[in-house]
């Protein structure tokens, strides 16, 4: 009978603790891919911000400027929108462009948007408030502005799920509205969810 | 051997232990739901505060309790504080504890941590971006405003990643109307029709969240993230369209309504010259589309109701006896005459009455197929070869001529609420069902009740064999004494789940209005149950220039009784709640 009880408090133990699992988080490699789903993830930014780059300075049009003016050219970012059915956080790719741009030595960036505008605030601030206040008006034009745009279409049938992603980008000359560069990355993705859940 | 006195004293423990464990959730915190339904916030917190406790079980539901009743008092911020340890709590018993199982196991399941539904989860992110909206609205400068939208923000991707995760585990709704469609099964449906099984459990599965999508939709809407507040929209109103308004019989207001604000938010951000107008024609009725221009160059007021409270779980008792000639199980719900035996026959009868074919031929064959149809419903497990395994272990003796085990049921709700409308600037705007948190517990419960009577025979099987067997130990006058003690131990320290998130709103409505700076009485009057007078209260909110604000209302039945002030809002510009 003792037997017996025991065999009891065996088997509930057994019964709870099927199923647990104990959290466990390790570090790995920024980049190696881990593809937990279709989703957009770091390495399709990764992939994109460098064939982007790659392909926008195989294009003459910063030697060209730099021929012409005999001075680096700017770059402004302007919208690049994203188009797409999911949350993408579109600020790190460009983020990766505009760093490998810049150290490639052959173009520099210039505020736009929000940040221009907080910087212009903090100016006007500085010349009321600071000494050596920088002066408003003496900021750098850009010669050359990026936008773009980031789709993608969805083909889903029972568990098998296709997404495309598209990325569109081009560059545009401020002096005469010229498109004198234009870069598109593809990135496609099939998903099959195994068995049948009922 | 063991002294009657020690016997007796065991006896008096049972009791104690009885009388401390029986007692559903929803019992334990009336008094603070009263208070509460009152509008009695403070009373409710301290009510609450003298119920449940921030360490042991029900530490989630302190957390989350609490959380709502700070929020109700315009403490924001608490609200967060609470809400934020409520959401490590959940994340951390997503893991479940061998010493939390075991205990529960043993005992009953409320020793165990409630670790909270999918959708409990979603709203406690959901009212943290609601506190952060409230605190933007109250902000002293520019930056405290700016930081709450983008904690608002923040929220909303927890949220998004939440739901995210929900979907890749149980599919979307287009996943499951593709398998709905599919021929395989189709015949599986009708075999389990043959089966008696009334429910579609995947037609209740809790999959995605549309009214969390919508909200995320406005907090990047205010944060100026128009490509991501379309996204938000469009997902909500993918969502409603696919499944979720018919799962939560909420209508087709708010898919009309998430459509719209896709279209708008697509006209905003610019770039979609082209693909707007085809959405527009597509999926907005013209008078939607006449409306679209009405919001160019205003400011918006987002009204968001939480009409009443989600209903209480509540507890069943069940015998459960052994068929030794058809080598089974067998469960039939405890006849009482209290009012709510009707309600507990449905229930049984609705998620575990045997109803199949095959067991209506047992009943047949064993000619007791009359009695069985006229005069109660029972569930049938049969054992086979497992049978021989309990019978050995002595099982029969054990459970004797039966055995109470108790399960979780819901009342058929008696108390819907009405509609609800919203008085602005002269015009009355009616409130749309966005989403139906009572609907979503009772589904939960229908989904987990063959898990909970699982859990509930294996817990009652145990106990009554770990008191036989001590019985058997002990031998002698007294082990027959202490068999007895053991079997009615076993009985009446049992207790089903009955916890659930209860200051959670019966059902979360919202309407939306383009207006022009300036300062508004917003006037809400809810029907919070149905048949019943109307509910008013009234807020003042001022509008900026181009500012998105929300204003959130909370209609409980009894208002009327109370006068409502939330704290942090006595001085500030916005809300003044006013009984009616």
């Amino acid at each position: 009978m003792i037997k017996q009880m025991k065999l009891l408090l065996i088997a509930a133990v057994a019964v709870s603790v099927v199923g647990c699992a104990g959290t466990r988080v390790s570090r790995v490699d920024s980049d190696q891919e881990i593809a937990l789903s279709d989703r957009w993830n770091d390495k399709d930014s990764q992939l994109v911000a460098e064939e982007m780059v790659t392909d926008m300075l195989s294009f003459p049009w910063a030697r060209d400027f730099e021929l012409q003016n005999n001075s680096r050219p700017t770059i402004i970012i302007q919208r690049i929108a994203n188009k797409s059915h999911e949350h993408i956080a579109i600020e790190t790719f460009v983020n990766d462009i505009k760093r490998s741009i810049i150290r490639s030595g052959r173009a520099d960036f210039v505020a736009g948007g929000e940040e221009r505008k907080a910087i212009r605030d903090e100016r006007q601030d500085q010349e009321l408030n600071a000494t050596k206040g920088k002066e408003q008006g003496q900021e750098q034009a850009a010669d050359f502005a990026i936008s773009g745009s980031l789709n993608s279409i969805v083909d889903q049938v029972g568990g098998d799920r296709v997404t495309f992603y598209q990325v569109d980008m081009k560059l545009i000359d401020m002096a005469n509205n010229r498109e004198v560069w234009n870069g598109q990355k593809k990135i496609k993705k099939l998903q099959e969810k195994g068995g049948f859940g009922f | 051997m063991i002294s009657f006195k020690h016997a007796l004293s065991l006896l008096c423990c049972i009791f104690i232990i009885q009388l401390t464990g029986c007692a559903t959730y929803g019992s334990g915190v009336d008094k603070a739901l009263n208070s509460a339904q009152k509008g009695q916030y403070l009373e409710a917190e301290k009510d609450m505060l003298s119920a449940l406790a921030p360490m042991g079980s029900d530490r989630l539901l302190y957390h989350m309790e609490l959380g709502v009743l700070k929020h109700l008092q315009g403490q924001y911020k608490d609200s967060n504080r609470l809400l934020e340890i409520a959401g490590k709590i959940a994340e951390s018993l997503e893991v479940t504890s061998v010493s939390n199982s075991l205990a529960a196991f043993m005992t009953n399941p409320r020793n165990g941590d409630y670790a909270g539904a999918d959708f409990e989860k979603v709203f406690i992110n959901y009212y943290k971006a609601l506190n952060y909206m409230a605190i933007s609205n109250n902000a002293a400068t520019r930056n405290a405003r700016l930081d709450a939208i983008e904690n608002a923000r923040i929220e909303s991707r927890r949220l998004g990643i939440r739901l995210n995760a929900l979907n890749s585990d149980k599919g979307t709704y287009a996943e499951q109307k593709d398998k709905d469609g599919q021929m395989f099964s189709q015949i599986l449906d009708v075999f389990s029709s043959l089966q008696g099984n009334l429910i579609d459990q995947d037609a209740l599965k809790y999959r995605d969240d549309a009214m969390a999508h919508y909200l995320t939709g406005i907090t990047y809407e205010a944060n100026s993230e128009y490509d991501n507040a379309r996204i938000s929209y469009q997902k909500a109103a993918t969502s409603y369209e696919q499944g979720y308004s018919k799962q939560f019989d909420l209508g087709s207001d708010m898919t009309a309504q998430a459509w719209f604000d896709t279209v708008r938010m697509m006209r905003k951000a610019g770039g979609y010259n082209s693909e707007w107008p085809r959405l527009a024609k597509k999926k907005l009725s013209k008078s939607q589309r006449k409306q679209l221009a009405e919001y160019d160059d205003k400011s918006q007021l987002v009204v968001i109701e939480h009409v009443g409270i989600v209903p209480q779980r509540k507890e069943m008792n069940v015998q459960l006896s052994a068929d030794p000639r058809n080598r089974s199980l067998v469960l039939r719900p405890y006849y009482s005459s209290l009012k709510d035996h009707r309600e507990k026959l449905a229930w049984f009868y609705l998620v575990y009455a045997d109803k199949s074919l095959v067991n209506l031929m047992i009943h047949y064959k064993n000619n007791d197929f009359v009695d069985f149809i006229l005069n109660d419903f029972q569930k049938t497990i049969y054992l086979a070869g497992a049978w021989n395994v309990i019978a050995e272990l002595g099982f029969m003796e054990a459970i004797g001529t039966g055995l109470r085990i108790t399960v979780p049921y819901y009342s058929p709700p008696k108390n819907k609420p009405g509609a609800s409308f919203a008085r602005i600037a002269g015009k009355q705007y009616n409130m749309k069902p966005a989403a139906n948190p009572a609907t979503m517990g009772l589904n939960e419960q229908i989904l987990t009740a063959n898990e909970d009577i699982r859990l509930a025979l294996t817990r009652g099987v145990f106990k009554a064999l770990t008191a036989q067997k001590a019985a058997e130990l002990a031998g002698g006058q007294f082990g027959g004494i202490l068999a007895a003690v053991g079997k009615v131990a076993s009985q009446l320290t049992d207790a089903a789940e009955t916890r659930n998130w209860l200051m959670l709103p019966y059902e979360v409505r919202i309407t939306r209005i383009p207006l022009d700076a300036g300062s508004y009485d917003v006037e809400m009057n809810s029907e919070v149950l149905k048949g019943k007078p109307l509910v008013t209260q009234s807020q003042q909110v001022i509008l900026q220039e181009d500012e998105l604000q929300i204003v959130q209302v909370r209609s409980m039945p009894y208002l009327n009784q109370a006068k409502v002030i939330p704290e942090e809002n006595k001085t500030q510009n916005s809300v003044a709640l006013i009984e009616q």
